[in-house]
């Protein structure tokens, strides 16, 4: 069974996601901050990163920083509903596909597969292991 | 004996009788001769080259020289030419009195000699004598002061030619003294150029001539009767210097007339009449900018051209314009009735002795200035409310994805026949909770939104705050290692405000103090009551602080401490705009290293009163004028 982290500061999305991706068949660990996603993250073993991009103390794009040093292979998804700055360009730098709140729950889903499918055809294939990532990243 | 000093005349007998040299020295009045004595010709002459005497008293008849070829030779020494030499000849003839005149003798007296007749002779000398050198000695002086006069001085005759000129005409015209003399003087002046001459005498004229360069003070005096064919003396003296001088300070005059006159910057001289300021001088940019006529505003009260407000403020400026240097911000009244805000510098101008004797005025017109920064302060809250509505975008998002995926994982659930009540219950309850979240977001951002008209109206401070905190609630927690600490004092009377602006004040504060704070530290926002019955407001950050160099010019629009690009100085600017606006007063502590913390009081509000209580005094608003200008 796939383990996503999932890093969210509002507790209802947390509760929410948590159970949803749970039925879809995920074990979850949720954590409230992006220092708690880092140590969790550290204990190792995760298929994929949900971040929250606007939380108290590390933010999102610092936590991804931080994520992207210890576990360089772990694809991450970024959540926000700030649409105004350039988080998602920030996150996009990090090889990070940010989706925008509220999403449809089953888009959501079909998110989180595609970057785990993109990530494992990656490990599968050692030879180019940074050159993809993103959904788009195959073309051609 | 000290023969130097003695004044007494020196006489020199000569006679081969030496009893007649003793009866001619004893006829001598006693005390005011000296008497040297020599027993002929030869003797006489060594005595007389040793030391020259005043008088000879001269025997015509002696052995070896006689006493003509003696004069002779005596008249020949230097010194001697004109001293009185009295020639005694033996007999009344003819002959030898005409040999006596001839060879030099002054006068001469018959033997047999009477002492009293000799002794008078003598004394009648002697007097001739001394008149004689004193009016040489006193035409030496003339000479010597008539040389040393720097003006050209030049004596004409009838014709008007050159009689005498001294020293200073020789060197100006550039000509020796016997090519001057018996010039006409309207030559050697005018040379041939026809002028209307003589200028009326004791009547100077200032003038230029054609043959000599520079300017001269032209006097002419006519003497009151022919002297020595002397009729006028002309007095030339040169002002050239003068002249120039005259000139420089004109044109200096004439400079600064100018530059008052086409300052860009309006100018006033007041005088001061019964405390009152009035119009002595006015330049054109005054003029212009007013719309007035010259005639118009000189001799006007300066209070005629200021609003009701200025007028008020000009009761107390005044008597501190004429002390000192002072600058304060006015508003003008135009011809047409229109408004202009400038700033106004006043400069008392002294006399010699210190007293002050009239006030310089300029006028800057900072209408535009004001116009221009009330666009960017429009601008500025612009901007802030995009800032706002991207994060409100956010506040909502959160609760809309609960509400979306909540309802949808229920809807899910009951089409899979899996949904529980536990699970209803837990899920509507979250949704229901999310739900009136948003609404009170959209709440708080529709007050935000509705004063923004610039309304005031009594509203609780703390309320405006915590709407405020909640629109941006999301953003604030996402600063990093910053904690917001609120107090708000919960009794807390109405305020006449602006919620919006106040949450912008708030925002903007919230902001620098972030920024104030880039390793993480708190943010304290407190209210409370103040003892006039207003209330107070006060951020306070943990931050960095602000330089004690920077504190004075912290209001000031333009000003920042941040890196270029990364604020445009005027966050504080508004604020403290804004801050007035409400009658309010803006100040704030800070200690570098310690932190920074603003504090705003804002005037007790009094039902019926929609228009705050300005909290400042004339001087304050004098001081601010400095600070805009600094």
């Amino acid at each position: 069974m796939q383990k996503i982290l999932l890093a969210d500061d509002e507790r209802d999305v947390r509760t929410l996601l948590q159970g949803e991706l749970e039925s879809a068949g995920y074990r979850v660990t949720a954590v409230a901050s992006g220092a708690d996603a880092v140590i969790a993250a550290a204990d190792g073993g995760y298929d994929l990163y949900l971040l929250d991009m606007m939380m108290p103390g590390l933010n999102g794009v610092q936590t991804i920083q931080v994520l992207r040093k210890i576990t360089p292979r772990v694809p991450i998804l970024g959540l926000t509903g700030y649409t105004g700055q350039g988080y998602m360009a920030q996150a996009s730098a990090y090889n990070v596909t940010c989706l925008a709140k509220p999403i449809d729950i089953n888009d959501l889903l079909g998110e989180i597969k595609l970057k785990l499918a993109n990530a494992a055809r990656v490990a599968a294939t050692p030879a180019t292991p940074t050159a993809t990532g993103s959904r788009f990243g195959r073309a051609g | 004996m000290c023969s130097d000093m003695d004044q007494r005349s020196l006489v020199l007998i000569v006679d081969d009788d030496r009893l007649m040299r003793r009866i001619a020295a004893a006829a001598l009045e006693p005390g005011r001769f000296r008497v040297v004595e020599a027993g002929d010709g030869r003797e006489a002459l060594g005595l007389a080259a040793m030391r020259p005497p005043d008088v000879v008293l001269l025997d015509a008849l002696m052995p070896t020289m006689d006493g003509y070829e003696c004069c002779r030779r005596l008249r020949q020494m230097p010194g001697l030419e004109q001293i009185p030499i009295l020639m005694v000849t033996g007999v009344e003839d003819d002959e030898s009195v005409d040999r006596a005149f001839e060879v030099g003798a002054t006068d001469h007296i018959t033997k047999p000699v009477k002492p009293r007749s000799l002794r008078n002779r003598v004394n009648t000398l002697i007097r001739a004598l001394e008149v004689e050198r004193k009016i040489r000695r006193a035409k030496r002086e003339w000479e010597a002061t008539f040389d040393a006069v720097g003006d050209l001085i030049l004596l004409t005759d009838d014709l008007g030619q050159v009689v005498r000129c001294n020293r200073s005409a020789i060197e100006r015209f550039g000509k020796g003294y016997p090519e001057l003399i018996g010039q006409p003087l309207q030559q050697l002046l005018w040379g041939d150029q026809p002028v209307d001459l003589p200028p009326t005498p004791n009547e100077p004229v200032d003038t230029e001539f054609p043959l000599l360069t520079g300017w001269f003070r032209h006097s002419v005096f006519d003497l009151p009767s022919d002297l020595d064919g002397v009729r006028r003396v002309h007095v030339l003296r040169d002002i050239t210097q003068q002249k120039q001088a005259e000139e420089g300070l004109r044109t200096s005059q004439v400079r600064y007339r100018r530059l008052f006159e086409e300052a860009p910057v309006m100018y006033l001289q007041l005088r001061d009449e019964f405390e009152d300021p009035i119009v002595e001088q006015v330049n054109q940019a005054f003029l212009t900018t007013l719309g007035y006529r010259k005639e118009e505003v000189l001799g006007r009260p300066l209070a005629s051209f200021y609003d009701a407000e200025s007028q008020q403020a000009l009761v107390d400026g005044w008597k501190k314009s004429r002390e000192s240097t002072v600058t304060v911000e006015r508003k003008l009244v135009r011809s047409d009735g229109e408004l202009i805000d400038v700033v106004l510098k006043t400069q008392p101008e002294r006399d010699l002795n210190g007293d002050v004797v009239s006030v310089r005025a300029m006028f800057t017109d900072i209408t535009e200035l004001n116009q221009l920064q009330s666009k960017i302060v429009a601008s500025q809250k612009l901007a802030d409310l995009g800032t706002l509505a991207a994060g409100v975008a956010h506040e909502m998002n959160s609760p809309l994805q609960v509400i979306t995926g909540m309802s949808q994982s229920l809807l899910k659930a009951l089409d899979k026949g899996t949904l529980t009540p536990e699970k209803l219950h837990t899920n509507l309850e979250t949704i229901n909770r999310n739900a009136w979240r948003c609404a009170e977001i959209a709440r708080a951002l529709r007050t935000y939104a509705h004063s923004s008209g610039g309304t005031l109206e009594p509203l609780d401070l703390n309320v405006v705050i915590r709407d405020a905190l909640l629109l941006t609630e999301h953003q604030l927690r996402s600063w990093s290692n910053i904690e917001i600490e609120t107090d708000l004092f919960d009794l807390l009377p109405p305020t006449l405000c602006d919620r919006n602006q106040i949450a912008q004040v708030l925002i903007n504060l919230l902001t620098n103090a972030r920024d104030a704070m880039p390793d993480g530290g708190r943010i304290t926002i407190r209210t409370h009551l103040n003892e006039d019955g207003g209330v107070s407001l006060v951020v306070a950050d943990t931050g960095v602080g602000i330089p004690q160099t920077a504190l004075a010019k912290i209001f000031n629009p333009f000003f920042t401490t941040k890196a270029v690009g990364k604020g445009t100085g005027l966050g504080l600017s508004i604020i403290k705009g804004i801050v007035q606006a409400h009658g309010g007063r803006i100040w704030l502590e800070s200690t570098e290293g310690v932190g920074t913390t603003f504090f705003m009081a804002f005037p007790p509000y009094i039902a019926d009163s929609t228009i705050p209580v300005p909290a400042e005094d004339p001087v304050g608003r004098f001081e601010e004028g400095r600070q805009t200008l600094a």
